[in-house]
């Protein structure tokens, strides 16, 4: 059992699993409208990426959605680490403001979804902002605590060799927290294109959002498998690349 | 008739990562008596760990006419009703307070549950920590824990208690303090105790019976009685004596272990510091 | 900062911020409303929302059953599978090694993107809310449920062993206790992802439950009632997440 390597047994895993789903759906009488073979799935996928397919204005929608994600996390980043420093600059306002934001951590933030559609309207700013809410609390807390856990030794060592506040700030602190503060960019990421994209299926007006719900009211099955795993395959890339770069960074 | 008593016993398995069989023992034979402090004195490597796990029942030996008899009984899995077992990391469940811990074993036995707090107390009473039976392991330092771990080994009151290099992780003082109580403890309750060590100076500090083994495949090369009066003086001209004794006897195997291209423990044999 | 200051007024520092940050977190709120820097049509004021906080509860009061009871199912199903799955690939480190990838890979894609196709299988009653809701729980638990089977220490079984206890009294009093501050801390995930789960179901197809009650006040401008149940939704969940979160910190304590 132990000669197949854990890698390679996922990949047979899931070929298998996408065998048996191509039969089941070959062979059995489940209607087309419920579930489609991988095999259409894959063709219908096809089509839409040569712009072969009825899907509307594909590219247009694609790049939307990843034009807010990546807007959403730029300041989420942005705001994430800054708001983080301030948090661990002084005890007192870290003491203060934590419990604060433990609160509105602990506040599933798909309550305030309708009211920032209510305040900003159904435009792409909501999505984006809904998006920076969902992230931005992890951000937060892993600067913060990255910031804080610095060893008090290497504080001392740059004190003795007469570093000043700043100086010691990025050469010391900063570097000796960032495997924690990159840590809470990767997971950041992750939250935010889950905002986003939870923004863009409750308002279906634009986006891939939009185009999963087109699919889904023509009851455009394969395509609706198919752009449903384009948009999962695009979390799952942008997640594995960020985490890569976190992985890269981390060692330099 | 002694209370331990192996006979020709030996240890063999196959090591997957090498494809190469290894012996671990080689037709081994002691006895111990009631009462004994035995210890258990050779290389790393050379199996002592091993017999040590055999007479506890943990661990099967070669089938092939070796016998290892408890109480006069042969040895078939743990009898937790005559051995305690001791090894070199307390092993404290850190979810459970000092007490609890030391009632562990307890709970296995039909002692009810007033019995096996009074006899958990009076335990760690003998070794002085008494107030902290309500703290966690967390809270205690390397030392405590490990008298911790002697108390749950005592409150079983078995006969025969084995221990594995139960000091070897603690600082020296630690050492030669728990050593001192142990040893006033046996005196005390009077149980058989069999003491794994790599420790020259422990070896005969502590015991009583030192039973030398060979580098791997092990075999007992020497069983010598140590009559050195109490309370032993570490330096002083009889113990240096009997040290030497045993110095000849374990050198040649010590070398022997790491000519052998085995990967040398942290330490291999501690002499004794002037 | 806190030179000149005695130790009584240092530690009350911290809550005096606290306090006048959220005070003129209120003030701005009110003001903005009433100085109409945001219309009155998308924002309530403070009291406003207060006051019409009971009558919304009262009013919501079937709804809120309704999602009570759908979130409670998702967590209670979620939780139940993922330990059945959690402790039986625990079983091997050869399954664990493998699985434990992919399964995080549920956990750290946007779900929300199946919603259409959850209501597809299951129509558009409670069915899809629970099973989305039992779905979003499932995997940070069952990746808890397989983090917590490393948290016992071979030593740890090897000593019960050697005190003469059999596997299951080995599982009950080693295995168990081990596992149990990673497993409640999982729960804590679990229900936190199960209730947005469920909210955002009901968000969708806006047709009972808090989530749709909240919809409809939105896409009917009864601006105070819907902040209203908004602010009612949030304390909810809150009590629910702190009272988890200090039971996660009681199992734990031992820990530190």
């Amino acid at each position: 059992m132990g000669r197949l390597s854990p890698a390679l047994a996922r990949v047979l895993l899931v070929l298998v699993l996408l065998a048996l789903w191509e039969i089941f759906t070959r062979l059995s009488s489940v209607s087309v409208i419920l579930i489609a073979p991988p095999s259409a799935i894959i063709w219908q996928m096809v089509q839409i990426l040569i712009r072969a397919s009825n899907v509307p204005d594909f590219y247009a929608n694609a790049w939307l959605t990843i034009v807010e994600i990546l807007v959403a996390y730029g300041l989420a980043a942005v705001f994430g680490v800054l708001t983080g420093i301030a948090v661990a600059s002084s005890k007192v306002i870290g003491d203060a403001f934590e419990p604060i934001l433990l609160v509105l951590y602990a506040v599933p933030k798909i309550i305030l979804y309708p009211v920032i559609v209510l305040m900003i309207g159904t435009g792409p700013a909501t999505k984006i902002i809904f998006g920076i809410f969902v992230g931005i609390f992890v951000i937060i807390f892993n600067t913060a605590a990255g910031l804080r856990q610095v060893e008090p030794n290497y504080l001392r060592l740059a004190h003795s060799l007469g570093y000043g506040g700043a100086k010691i700030f990025f050469k010391v602190e900063l570097p000796a927290a960032a495997q924690t503060i990159l840590a809470g960019l990767r997971l950041g990421f992750g939250y935010t294109i889950i905002g986003v994209l939870t923004g863009e299926l409750l308002l279906v007006n634009a986006g891939l959002g939009y185009l999963i719900d087109w699919a889904s009211v023509n009851y455009y099955t394969a395509q609706l498998y198919a752009l449903i795993v384009i948009t999962l395959a695009i979390g799952v890339v942008a997640n594995y690349v960020v985490g890569h770069l976190e992985r890269r960074w981390v060692r330099g | 008739m002694p209370i331990i008593e192996v006979t020709g016993v030996s240890k063999t398995y196959h090591d997957a990562a090498s494809d190469r069989v290894v012996r671990t023992l080689d037709k081994v034979s002691i006895a111990a008596q009631e009462n004994d402090f035995l210890i258990l004195l050779g290389p790393s490597g050379c199996g002592k760990s091993t017999l040590l796990n055999i007479i506890a029942g943990l661990v099967p030996y070669d089938q092939d006419g070796g016998r290892v008899l408890v109480a006069g009984k042969p040895v078939t899995g743990p009898n937790p009703k005559l051995m305690a077992y001791m090894f070199q990391d307390p092993v404290l469940y850190p979810w459970r307070t000092v007490l609890k811990n030391v009632e562990f074993g307890l709970e296995a036995h039909d002692v009810d549950k007033a019995q096996r707090r009074e006899r958990a107390l009076k335990y760690l009473r003998l070794v002085g920590l008494e107030e902290f039976a309500d703290a966690y392991p967390r809270q205690l330092s390397g030392g405590m824990a490990q008298r911790v771990a002697l108390c749950r080994a005592l409150a079983l009151e078995t006969d025969i208690i084995l221990m594995d290099e139960p000091f070897a992780a603690l600082d020296e003082q630690s050492r030669i303090l728990l050593g001192d109580e142990l040893v006033s403890i046996w005196r005390q309750v009077r149980r058989t105790i069999v003491f794994v060590t790599h420790s020259l100076t422990e070896a005969v500090y502590l015991g009583q019976r030192i039973a030398v083994f060979t580098a791997r495949p092990g075999r007992i090369k020497l069983d010598i009685a140590n009559d050195l009066p109490r309370p032993r003086a570490i330096g002083a001209a009889d113990f240096n004596q009997m040290v030497d004794r045993v110095w000849q006897q374990l050198k040649a195997e010590s070398q022997a272990a790491s000519a052998s291209g085995k990967k040398a423990a942290r330490e291999e044999i501690l002499l004794p510091k002037e | 900062m806190g030179e000149g200051m005695s130790p009584r007024q240092r530690k009350y520092l911290p809550l005096a911020i606290r306090l006048a940050a959220i005070a003129i977190f209120i003030v701005i709120w009110d003001l903005a409303v009433r100085l109409g820097w945001i219309d009155p049509l998308f924002l309530a004021t403070p009291l406003d929302t207060l006051e019409h906080l009971v009558p919304v509860t009262e009013h919501a009061a079937r709804d809120l059953a309704v999602t009570l009871t759908a979130f409670i199912s998702a967590f209670v199903a979620g939780v139940f599978v993922a330990l059945a799955i959690g402790f039986a690939i625990n079983l091997s480190n050869y399954s664990r090694k493998m699985l434990l990838p992919l399964l995080a890979l549920g956990v750290t894609i946007p779900k929300v993107t199946l919603l259409p196709l959850f209501i597809l299988w299951f129509g558009i009653a409670q069915m899809p809310v629970i099973v989305f809701g039992a779905l979003s729980g499932f995997f940070p638990m069952v990746i808890n449920v397989m983090t917590a089977g490393g948290e016992v220490k071979p030593n740890q079984l090897l000593l019960a062993k050697a005190m003469g206890f059999g596997p299951l009294q080995i599982f009950r009093k080693v295995t168990l206790p081990a596992m149990l501050p990673v497993l409640v801390s999982g729960l804590f995930y679990a229900c936190n992802a199960s209730m947005m789960g469920v909210f955002i179901v009901e968000l969708a197809l806006a047709r009972h439950g808090l989530g749709a009650v909240v919809h409809d006040l939105a896409v009917t401008f009864q601006t105070a009632d819907m902040y209203a149940a908004v602010l009612l939704t949030a304390s909810i969940t809150v009590a629910i997440n702190m009272a988890l979160w200090y039971a996660a910190r009681y199992f734990g304590r031992w820990r530190y």
